[in-house]
């Protein structure tokens, strides 16, 4: 009797979770899918018949998005300022943590100084920022930018590594006193290469937030030819009637290299974030 | 027109809020050609900001010092308080030269206008109607008034669109900005211009909590308690309530022309028309239009003031004027004299026809107002609509508000 | 080796902060560099203001039900997704999608979805016939914020559904083998067993919450533009409405510092939550 009722338990909770994701699935796809289908109709189109099929698909507005958003060049300025950022970022961020992640000097003040500016909204200082951007001559520049996304980033990308480092044994660094590496070798050669997913996890989701970003170039631009993409397809948005058409298209195109580069590197980014968060996981002794 | 040696090349900046608007982006690209085929060494830079970042960005730049050297201006409360930091330079003189003075109303350059200097170039005039479909009128069976009516009626109106299971009007519940112009009707049909003039500007014995002022309010709350409004329209932001007037939801949206021409493309079946809003009995108003218009302004930061100006002259040009009107369907504030006919079209151009019959104009009171008095008048307008405040209430803080300002020495303006 | 890190932090990050604070001290429009000192009179408004409350209040609503909601909908679903391998893999990589896509599409789109007329929501409760419950999401006070978290969690959960899952494949097999030899139900399991080896994630991905919570603008900004009648307004729109809109912007840096001093005492909180751990 126990037998067959665990067996319809098993296989009703097995229905009961294949269902779940299934309508997860559907809510998590569903709106882009829609998107996709908007991106090929007119406005009148649209208004005439807001649920039917493209009739016509008019795959005119993607040509109108790329044109008339200027998204040539958004795509470019967007590809600059992320990789550029994360360049820095790279370089600057594990060092910084592995020295907070040491008992020196003022290391308690630096890490509080971090986390405050890591909770800050943009919005509370971007007066000020753009004052002093301006001032050096900063504005509507790719390097402007970046500097920006660097101060902004640091504080994420030194918490997640940081932890890592926090996660490797001390015994590793030890052995590597005792066999007269510097500080600086031990970290190179030894902490940093364990390290390494944690690394790829912060500069994954950063880049991600920097490309997606709205409000910096929003305000710290000037000219068309800086805009990034978000912005390129914001004024779909911005005029008096919506364009959903073109709208539609410039989110698609907007998209379509993240996603691509979500799709390549899937790999890498589970096994940064295996070992970025889950770190107790992979250091079990 | 140059001098000798041949000035050296200069690049100006010109900063509008017609982002995504093909038909002004379309003009601009035609205009700098126009600029440096008659300026060789000028080259016109235009960059096209969203109407709400506009104000952001202008700001930005101004507050940091480097400023664009051209800018449209909405005239009132937001250019004085510009005109106040000493960032808009006066255009006074340069409007009264030859070219100008016959071309120019004065009433153009009300808006633009402050302790008689003025601060922007005027040429494009918006008035505010009752915006009807037609077809929503004629589903219904309710006939389209054709001339003034009063607050009755209008209820009356009103309900007769309820019977049929149809909405009167529609309006951006999520955008404050474009509900308040109920308000600026109202409260010039019920309390007068004088008075409203007088009680910004805080003479003795006036004050916004008085009786024609809570009245304004209690008018624009007994619409929404009618049922009036479209339910959906609470939800709407500002491009939502073209697609919902051209779509037939409501059959009025008391709004500004410039959104005729948007409409008519994209919903080419509706029958659009202008109606005036209803005149209130017993009110100090008559039965005036609003208006504003919108300008040129240019930066006093500017280091090619010469160029500049120079740039404006050709703005002006009666050529210019028309290729603009044609392309946007917006009227133009200048007197230009009869432009040719399907310039604009009908529906503009019976607003344009009934707006240089007039003379006295209806302001638009959110511009007009200083930037945070005009923002309280949106927050409370918002707040009466979806019944978070009474009439009394709403009035109370915008005379707080007001007077808060006195204090402060920003009113009188 | 820390000299450029801290060098570059400190101008392009702490100095402006700072200068905000300075600024709050001013009546200030941020149009110009004209300016007046006033001490603490902005702060003496602010806490007057019933809307800097309402701000604030929006704000921690946003933020606890952020926590509780993407922390849940990642561990609900990356459970359900290890036990149906072949649809978990499927729904684990489409997860992650809405994370990619950027604040103002993600309100873009979602706003196309809560729309009364054209909206999927409204028509969908039709054809399943309930009709009564359309609502107009974005345009009653009590319904649009619940709407705004709706869009935000969507967009959120995918990264903890990876996180946790990571985490999960990380413990042990002989975990889970003995607690069902123990006797001890699923839930139980869970519950006793595996969260607590999942209490890295859990703080990772708190922070992570809390602080994109406190940030919110863009969605706001795009869905409801702070309305209906100024009820959805979180505190970084505040400030931006504030600086931009009625051009305070010496007010909006108050506003900035009160979103500062909470900043600090969530880290303070946080590093002693970490110091507990080691």
């Amino acid at each position: 009797m126990t037998a067959v009722y665990k067996g319809i338990k098993r296989s009703s909770s097995k229905f009961i979770t294949y269902a779940i994701l299934l309508v997860a699935t559907v809510i998590v796809v569903y709106p882009f899918l829609w998107t996709f289908l908007m991106s090929l109709r007119t406005n009148p189109e649209i208004f005439a018949n807001p649920w039917g099929l493209p009739t016509d698909p008019v795959w005119e507005n993607y040509v109108v998005a790329w044109t008339q958003g200027n998204l040539g060049v958004a795509t470019v300025n967007s590809a600059i300022i992320t990789m550029g950022s994360l360049v820095i970022l790279a370089a600057v961020s594990p060092i910084t943590a592995y020295a907070l992640s040491k008992p020196i000097f003022g290391r308690r003040l630096l890490f509080y100084a971090l986390l405050a500016g890591m909770f800050m909204a943009p919005q509370v200082f971007i007066i000020p920022l753009y004052v002093l951007l301006n001032q050096l001559g900063l504005i509507d520049t790719h390097l402007g930018l970046v500097l920006v996304y660097v101060a902004g980033c640091l504080p994420y990308c030194v918490i997640i590594i940081r932890a890592a480092f926090l996660g490797l044994p001390q015994a590793l660094e030890d052995s590597a006193r005792v066999d007269g590496l510097s500080t600086f070798q031990t970290f190179r050669r030894i902490m940093l290469p364990l390290a390494m997913p944690s690394v790829y996890t912060a500069l994954i989701i950063e880049g991600i937030w920097i490309w997606n970003d709205f409000f910096y170039p929003l305000i710290l631009t000037r000219s068309r030819e800086m805009f990034t993409l978000p912005l390129g397809i914001a004024i779909f948005r911005g005029g008096y009637m919506i364009q959903y058409g073109p709208l539609s298209a410039g989110t698609f195109i907007s998209m379509i290299p993240v996603v691509l580069l979500y799709l390549v590197f899937a790999d890498l980014i589970r096994r940064g974030v295996a070992g970025g968060v889950a770190v107790k996981g992979s250091t079990r002794s | 027109m140059e001098t000798t040696p041949p000035p050296s090349p200069v690049t100006l900046e010109l900063w509008t809020s017609f982002a995504g608007e093909k038909p002004q982006e379309e003009f601009f690209d035609v205009f700098r050609e126009t600029v440096s085929k008659q300026y060789p060494h000028v080259s016109l830079k235009v960059t096209h900001y969203t109407g709400t970042d506009f104000l952001p960005k202008l700001t930005a730049a101004m507050g940091a010092g480097s400023p664009p050297d051209l800018f449209v201006s909405y005239g009132g409360g937001q250019l004085k308080a510009l005109v106040d930091e000493g960032q808009t330079e006066d255009m006074t003189a340069f409007l009264s030269e030859g070219w100008a003075a016959a071309l120019i109303p004065e009433s153009a350059k009300s808006s633009h206008t402050f302790r008689g200097k003025t601060y922007a170039l005027p040429y494009e005039l918006n008035t505010c109607w009752l915006l009807a479909n037609k077809n929503v009128f004629k589903a219904a069976g309710v006939e389209v008034p054709t001339k003034t009516w009063n607050w009755d009626e209008f209820m009356g109106v009103t309900q007769a669109f309820k019977s049929k299971g149809k909405y009167a009007l529609t309006i951006s519940g999520n955008a404050p900005r474009h509900m308040v112009y109920h308000l600026d009707y109202l409260m010039e049909r019920i309390a007068g211009q004088d008075r409203f003039l007088k009680t910004l500007n805080r003479e003795a014995g006036h004050s916004f909590a008085d009786q024609p002022f809570v009245d304004a309010f209690k008018k624009f709350a007994e619409l929404v308690a009618a049922g009036a409004f479209f339910p959906g329209a609470s939800a709407y932001k500002y491009g939502d309530i073209m697609k919902s007037l051209g779509m037939g939801e409501a059959a009025m949206l008391c709004i500004y022309t410039w959104v005729v021409a948007p409409i008519m493309k994209d919903f080419p079946d509706a029958e659009l028309d202008i109606l005036p809003y209803p005149t209130v009995p017993g009110g100090a108003g008559g039965p005036d239009i609003a208006a504003y218009t919108l300008g040129m302004a240019m930066a006093k930061a500017s280091k090619n003031k010469g160029d500049a100006y120079n740039v404006l002259r050709i703005f002006a040009w009666r050529e210019t004027m028309l290729e603009y009107a044609k392309k946007t369907g917006n009227p133009i504030a200048l007197n230009l004299g009869a432009m040719p006919a399907g310039t604009l079209n009908p529906v503009s151009q019976k607003a344009e026809d009934l707006a240089r019959a007039s003379t006295k104009f209806v302001y638009r009171k959110a511009t007009l107002m200083p930037p945070e008095l005009g923002s309280k008048y949106e927050e409370v307008v918002s707040k009466v609509f979806f019944n978070t405040m009474t009439p009394e209430e709403a009035t109370a803080a915008l005379e707080a508000k007001a007077e808060e300002l006195k204090d402060l020495g920003i009113l009188p303006m | 080796m820390l000299v450029p890190a801290v060098l570059l932090y400190s101008l392009f990050r702490l100095y402006p902060i700072l200068q905000g604070t300075y600024l709050s001290l001013f009546r200030w429009s941020g149009v110009s560099p004209q300016k007046e000192f006033i001490g603490y009179a902005n702060y003496l408004e602010l806490s007057n203001d019933p809307q800097f409350y309402l701000a604030f209040e929006n704000t921690i609503i946003i933020a606890v039900v952020c926590v509780i909601a993407q922390l849940f909908l990642g561990f609900a679903l990356a459970w359900l997704s290890l036990k149906s391998r072949s649809l978990g893999r499927l729904f684990q990589s489409a997860a992650l999608v809405p994370y990619l896509t950027s604040m103002v599409i993600v309100g873009t789109v979602w706003t196309w979805i809560f729309d009364p007329t054209m909206g999927i929501l409204n028509n969908l409760l039709d054809v399943m016939n309930l009709g009564s419950l359309k609502q107009v999401w974005l345009g009653n006070p009590s319904t649009a914020l619940f709407s705004i978290l709706i869009a935000m969690n969507w967009q959120g959960f995918g990264l903890y559904v990876i996180f946790f899952m990571v985490g999960l494949q990380s413990i042990p097999r002989y975990l889970y083998d003995s607690a069902k030899v123990d006797g001890l139900s699923d839930l139980r399991t869970i519950v006793h067993v595996i969260m607590p080896m999942l209490k890295e994630v859990i703080v990772v991905g708190f922070i992570l919450i809390i602080t994109a919570s406190f940030k919110t603008f863009e969605l706001v900004y795009i869905m409801t533009g702070g309305g209906p009648a100024y009820t959805t307004e979180v505190l970084a729109f505040y400030l931006y409405r504030s600086a931009f809109d009625m051009l305070k912007a010496g007010y909006g840096a108050a506003i900035g510092n009160v979103l500062l001093v909470v900043a600090l005492l969530i880290a303070f909180f946080y590093v002693k939550a970490v110091r507990a751990k080691e």
